[in-house]
C-alpha cells in the first residue's frame, strides 16, 4: 500500500489504527478456527461440556477416564473458535452528500475504509454493501489485501445517488448474508425508526450482531439558514419555504426526538446505537465497536 | 353621536395622501418572503414538512392575523399624519363653497311645551342663533318659521345675521299646526336662486309625528340641497288634551235638554284620571275621566232646562249665541287643556215645503202647526243652495233633481220624501243610497185596497221617534189604514222601515247616514181621502219627533266651524250689508280685531286682516248685540307629541340633536387624531399578544411532543 494510495485511507491512521483491534466478543460463525467462539461444537484446545456418547460419534472423543470412573460413556466436547464476518453497510443516498467541509458520505467512508482495514488486518473477513433505494454495490466477506484494495476502489468510486431506503435495502440484502456476523450500518438514519427495525428484525433472530452508526453534519442538528429560506431537498429536489427561526426551537427538538427514537429502540432490542456528527473524528465510533 | 357612514373625512395634510400606499408594505413583505426566499439545499425536507404541517394549523392563522395588524398600524400611522377631519354630512359637497342656508324654525303649537324651564321653541331659537354665529362673513342665510302660513325673514338669502337673530330673540310660538310642506317648498325656492354656494336647509324642530308623518313619507326634495334635521329635546312626560268638543242637538231650540261632550286625549304610556271641567255662562260643573295610555275618552255634561231657568246669566230659554269652554289642569303643555264651542239656539228650524199640486196640502198644515218650524213653500231647484234649509220635504216626488237633493243631504239638510206613483227605484236609491234588495230598475205602481183597507203596522216600536208614545197617552202611532199605497220591494238592513202594512210592504223607511241626515221615504198617502193617518191625533207628533230627532249638523252653519289658530275669520251675511261698517270682531278679552272686507257675488265678506293667532271665543258684533260667534282651538294635532324615529329622517340628510354641539362638528370637522392613536395603540398592543400567544401556543405543542 503505496503513500496516499487510498483516498480514504491514510497512513497516519493506519498508523493510529495499530493501537485498535476490531474484536467483538461475540460469538459468529467462521470458516476457518481462529479467535471467534463457535456455537457449533469443534475441534479447538477449549473444553466446553461433556456429553453422553450416541451413535455416529467419533470415538476418539470419547473420555477414557470418565468411563473409568463411571463405566458410562461419554464425549467431550469443545468450543469451536473460527474467524468472524463483519457487514458494512453504507448508506449511499443523496442526503449524505450533505455537508460543508465534510460530506457525511466522506466521513462514513472514511470510518469504513478503516474499519474494513481494521477487520482484514485481524484476520477476519469483511463486507461492504452500499446502497441509496436499493443496493448500489456489494462486495462479499473477504480478507485478503485484493479484497480490502477492491474496497477501497469501491468507496472511492462511491457517489451520493438517489432517495435512502435503508429498509428496503436491508430486506433486499438479506439473501446475500449468507454467515452469521456482524453488521455495521452507518447512515443518516433519514427513515422512519420502527421500520428500520422491522427491517433488522430477520438480522437480530439469526444472531447478527448489529451496530448503528447516525452521522449528521451539525447543520442537520441546529438547521441552517436565516429567516425565510427554499429549502431544496437533495433527494427529491423538493422546494419548502420555511421561515427558520420561527422552527428552529422545534427542529432541534424534532431531531433530538429522532435521535432518542432510535437510542431506545436500539437498546430495546440489543443493538449498538451511535450518534456521531461529521465534527468528531471517526476514531471515536471505533470506542463502540471495541467496547 | 358620529355617524361614519354618513358622512366624509377630509385630510389636512392631503399632500401626504400618496402616503397611504405604504400600507401596502406589509403585505408586499409578505407576499414577497413567500415568493422569493434565499435558496438552501438541505438533506432531507421530510422533517421540516412533519413540523410545518404540525404548527401551520396556529401558525397561518396567526401570520394572517399579524399581516392584518401590521396593516392597520400602518395605515393609523399614516391617517394620523394626514390629520384628518371627520365631516357628518353627505359626501359630494364641494367644501370650499361659501353657503346658503335657510333656517326653518318649528313654531307650531307642539314646540310650547315647556321643559326644564324653557319651551322647545325657545331651545330651537337658541339652536338657530348659535348656527348663525358660526356662520362666516362669505355666508348668507336665511329664516323660515313653521307654521300654518310659513314665512321667510327675508326674500333671499342674505349676511344681515344681526337681523336674523334678533327676529329670533323675539320669536313667538304659534297655536297653530305647523304646514311642513310649504315651509320645505319656500326654503327650496329660495336656494334655487342660489349659484355657486353649497346650498344647505337645516330644519330645528321637534319633528312631531302627526306634522312630520306626511312629508317623510313622500319628501319631494331636490338632489342638489343638503338636509340638516336638528331634533330638539325628547319629550318622555307625555301629555293630555281636549280632543274635541260637541253639543247636540247641534241646532237647539229654546228649552231643548242640550248635551256638551268632549274628547280626552292620553298621549302618554300611563294611564291617567284627570278633572274634567265644563263652564257655559254662569254654570260650571267638574267631573274625573279616567283614560289608558294612548287612548282617548269621552265625558258629558247634560244641561236641562231646568238648570238654565235658575241661572240668570246664562240660560238657552231664547234664540242666541251661546259659548261654552272644556279646562283641565294644566300640564307641561297647556295650550291643548281647554277647548271652546258654540252653540247657536234658534227660534225655529227651517222647513222648505216642494208642493206643487196643492199648495195648501194636509202635511203643510200639520207642519205649520208645529210652531217651532219655520215652512216655506219653495220649487225644487238651485234658489234652494241659497239658503240650506233645515229640512226638505217632498211631496209627491216623481224622481227629479236627484243631484240637488243629494246635495243639499250633504250640506246637512234631512230629507222627508212622499213618493208619487210611477217612480223608479233608481231615483231613490240615487238620493238614498241602495236601499232596495232588487238589483231591478222598478217603476212603483200603486195599488188600491178592494175590499179591506190597508192596515199600518208599528215596526220599531223601540226607536227613539217613538219613545213619545211608550207611555201610550199620544195613543198608538199605527193606528190607520190607507187606501191606496205604492207597491214598494223590500229593503236592504242599512235602510230602517218605521212602518209597514200588514203584507209586509214598506210604508215609512229611515235611511240613516253617520255622515249625512236622515232620508226619510215615506210611502203613506198625506190626503184624508186615500188615508186617516193625517185624521189621527198621533200625526203632529210622529211629525214633531220626527223632525226633531233629524236635526244634524248642518255644514252652513259657520258658528259650528271649528277655526284653528293661523286661520283668518270671515263673516257673510246678505241682510248686513248696509252695517257692515259698524260690524266689529272682539275676542272672550275683549280685545278688537282689525277686519276688512270684499265682496264676491254680491255678497259682503268682512275677514281678518290677519291670522288670528290665540284660540278663543270671536264674537262679530254690531252695536254690542252679538250677530255671529267663531270658535277658535288649538288644532287637535298638535297634542300628540310623539316623534319621528330617526332612523327615517336620516333618510333625507343627516340628524342631529339641538344643544348636543353635533352641529359644530359638522361644519368645523370632528378631529379624528385621538381616535386614530388610540386605534394604533390599540393595534400595536394586540400585535404583540397574537406574537406571545403563539409562541405559547408553539411551546405548548412541543411540551406535548416530550
Amino acid at each position: 500500500m503505496g503513500k496516499h494510495r487510498f483516498r480514504f485511507l491514510k497512513p497516519e491512521d493506519i498508523k493510529k489504527l495499530a493501537n485498535f483491534e476490531f474484536a467483538p466478543k461475540y460469538i459468529v460463525e467462521g470458516y476457518f478456527a481462529g479467535r471467534h467462539q463457535a456455537r457449533h461444537q469443534g475441534v479447538s484446545s477449549e473444553f466446553r461440556d461433556y456429553r453422553p456418547y450416541t451413535y455416529g460419534d467419533d470415538t476418539s472423543a470419547l473420555d477414557w477416564k470418565v468411563f473409568a470412573r463411571t463405566e458410562k460413556y461419554f464425549i467431550r466436547t469443545f468450543e469451536q473458535e473460527t474467524n468472524t464476518a463483519c457487514y458494512i453497510i453504507l448508506d449511499s443516498s443523496a442526503s449524505m452528500g450533505f455537508g460543508k467541509k465534510l460530506t457525511k458520505l466522506e466521513y462514513s467512508s472514511f470510518f469504513s475504509a478503516a474499519l474494513c482495514y481494521l477487520i482484514t488486518k485481524s484476520g477476519n473477513q469483511v463486507a461492504l454493501e452500499t446502497f441509496d433505494t436499493s443496493i448500489r454495490e456489494y462486495a462479499p466477506p473477504g480478507s485478503t489485501g485484493k479484497h480490502l484494495q477492491n474496497l477501497m476502489h469501491i468507496l472511492e468510486h462511491n457517489t451520493p445517488g438517489n432517495k435512502t431506503s435503508l429498509s428496503s435495502a436491508l430486506i433486499k440484502s438479506y439473501p446475500l448474508f449468507e454467515r452469521k456476523g456482524s453488521i455495521v450500518i452507518i447512515s443518516d438514519f433519514f427513515d422512519n425508526p420502527a421500520e428500520i427495525f422491522a427491517a433488522l428484525n430477520p438480522y437480530l433472530h439469526r444472531g447478527f450482531k448489529v451496530y448503528l452508526f447516525h452521522i449528521l453534519t451539525p447543520e442537520e442538528v441546529t438547521l441552517p439558514g436565516n429567516g425565510m429560506q427554499l429549502f431544496v431537498d437533495m433527494e427529491d429536489n423538493s422546494k419548502l419555504p420555511v421561515h427558520t427561526e420561527s422552527i428552529k426551537n422545534i427542529y432541534k427538538k424534532e431531531i433530538m426526538n429522532h435521535i432518542k427514537a432510535l437510542r431506545e429502540l436500539s437498546k430495546r432490542r440489543q443493538v449498538e446505537y451511535s450518534f456521531s456528527d461529521t465534527q468528531t473524528h471517526f476514531f471515536q465510533l471505533f470506542d463502540k465497536l471495541v467496547r | 353621536m358620529l355617524n361614519l357612514f354618513s358622512g366624509f373625512i377630509l385630510f389636512q395634510n392631503s399632500a401626504y395622501i400618496p402616503l397611504l400606499l405604504l400600507t401596502a408594505v406589509p403585505l408586499l413583505l409578505h407576499l414577497f418572503s413567500k415568493i422569493k426566499p434565499p435558496k438552501l439545499i438541505f438533506s432531507s425536507n421530510e422533517l421540516l414538512r412533519k413540523i410545518l404541517k404540525q404548527n401551520e394549523r396556529i401558525k397561518k392563522p396567526h401570520d394572517i392575523l399579524l399581516l392584518i395588524i401590521r396593516t392597520l398600524i400602518f395605515f393609523f400611522i399614516i391617517l394620523i399624519f394626514l390629520k384628518p377631519l371627520y365631516f357628518n354630512q353627505s359626501p359630494g359637497i364641494n367644501f370650499f363653497k361659501p353657503r346658503s342656508i335657510v333656517i326653518i324654525v318649528d313654531a307650531s303649537a307642539s314646540m310650547a311645551y315647556n321643559s326644564n324651564g324653557q319651551t322647545t321653541f325657545a331651545a330651537a331659537c337658541a339652536e338657530a342663533t348659535h348656527i348663525l354665529s358660526g356662520l362666516s362673513s362669505k355666508d348668507k342665510a336665511n329664516i323660515i318659521f313653521l307654521k300654518s302660513s310659513p314665512e321667510s325673514l327675508f326674500p333671499t338669502t342674505a349676511t344681515n345675521f344681526a337681523f336674523l337673530k334678533e327676529k329670533l330673540n323675539n320669536a313667538a310660538v304659534s297655536n297653530e299646526a305647523g304646514a311642513v310642506r310649504p315651509a320645505i317648498k319656500k326654503a327650496i325656492e329660495i336656494l334655487q336662486k342660489e349659484k355657486d354656494r353649497r346650498a344647505e336647509i337645516l330644519v330645528i324642530s321637534d319633528f312631531q309625528k302627526t306634522q312630520w308623518n306626511n312629508f317623510f313619507k313622500n319628501p319631494d326634495i331636490p338632489g342638489n340641497i343638503s338636509f340638516t334635521f336638528i331634533k330638539t329635546e325628547t319629550v318622555t312626560s307625555g301629555n293630555y288634551a281636549i280632543s274635541s268638543s260637541d253639543a247636540r242637538p247641534y241646532t237647539p231650540l229654546p228649552g231643548d235638554n242640550i248635551i256638551f261632550s268632549c274628547e280626552i286625549s292620553n298621549y302618554s304610556s300611563r294611564p291617567k284620571k284627570i278633572p274634567v271641567y265644563f263652564q257655559t255662562g254662569a254654570i260650571y260643573k267638574r267631573e274625573k275621566v279616567s283614560i289608558s295610555p294612548w287612548n282617548s275618552s269621552e265625558i258629558s255634561f247634560s244641561i236641562p232646562y231646568s238648570d238654565n231657568a235658575k241661572s240668570n246669566q246664562s240660560s238657552f230659554s231664547k234664540a242666541d249665541y251661546y259659548s261654552y269652554i272644556f279646562s283641565l289642569d294644566e300640564d307641561s303643555f297647556p295650550g291643548d287643556n281647554i277647548r271652546y264651542g258654540v252653540i247657536k239656539t234658534g227660534k225655529n228650524l227651517k222647513v222648505s215645503l216642494i208642493n206643487t199640486a196643492n199648495s195648501n196640502s194636509q202635511l203643510k198644515k200639520a207642519l205649520n202647526s208645529l210652531t217651532f218650524l219655520d215652512v216655506q213653500n219653495c220649487e225644487l231647484n238651485e234658489t234652494l243652495l241659497n239658503e240650506i234649509p233645515d229640512f226638505l220635504f217632498i211631496e209627491k216626488w216623481h224622481g227629479e233633481q236627484t243631484a240637488l237633493i243629494k246635495k243639499l243631504s250633504k250640506l246637512g239638510t234631512a230629507l222627508f220624501i212622499f213618493l208619487a206613483p210611477g217612480i223608479k227605484t233608481s231615483a231613490i236609491n240615487q238620493v238614498a243610497g241602495k236601499i232596495f234588495s232588487t238589483n231591478n230598475n222598478i217603476q212603483l205602481t200603486q195599488q188600491n185596497a178592494e175590499k179591506k183597507a190597508f192596515k199600518l203596522r208599528l215596526v220599531s216600536p223601540d226607536d227613539k221617534v217613538f219613545k213619545l208614545f211608550a207611555n201610550g197617552e199620544y195613543g198608538d202611532p199605527a193606528d190607520a189604514i190607507v187606501k191606496k199605497r205604492l207597491l214598494i220591494p223590500q229593503v236592504n238592513s242599512n235602510a230602517t222601515v218605521l212602518f209597514d202594512y200588514s203584507d209586509k210592504v214598506p210604508a215609512l223607511i229611515r235611511i240613516s247616514n253617520s255622515n249625512n241626515p236622515p232620508v226619510y221615504i215615506w210611502n203613506i198617502p198625506m190626503n184624508r181621502k186615500n188615508s186617516n193617518f193625517v185624521n189621527k191625533i198621533q200625526f203632529i207628533p210622529i211629525l214633531g219627533e220626527l223632525i226633531l230627532s233629524a236635526r244634524t249638523k248642518n255644514k252652513n252653519l259657520t258658528h259650528l266651524l271649528n277655526y284653528t289658530p293661523g286661520t283668518y275669520l270671515t263673516f257673510s251675511s246678505e241682510n248686513i250689508n248696509n252695517f257692515s261698517r259698524k260690524i266689529i270682531l272682539k275676542n272672550q278679552k275683549q280685545s278688537t280685531f282689525k277686519i276688512k272686507s270684499y265682496n264676491e257675488n254680491g255678497k259682503n265678506i268682512l275677514i281678518t286682516d290677519k291670522p288670528v293667532t290665540d284660540s278663543g271665543i270671536y264674537s262679530w258684533l254690531l252695536k254690542n248685540k252679538v250677530i255671529m260667534i267663531n270658535q277658535v282651538n288649538f288644532p287637535a294635532s298638535e297634542s300628540d307629541l310623539r316623534t319621528i324615529p330617526t332612523d327615517k329622517i336620516n333618510k333625507l340628510g343627516t340628524t342631529v340633536n339641538a344643544g348636543s354641539g353635533a352641529m359644530d362638528t359638522l361644519h368645523s370637522g370632528y378631529n379624528l387624531f385621538p381616535i386614530l392613536f388610540i386605534l394604533a395603540i390599540l393595534a400595536i398592543l394586540t400585535e404583540g399578544l397574537v406574537m406571545v400567544r403563539s409562541e405559547y401556543l408553539s411551546s405548548k405543542l412541543n411540551r406535548n411532543k416530550e
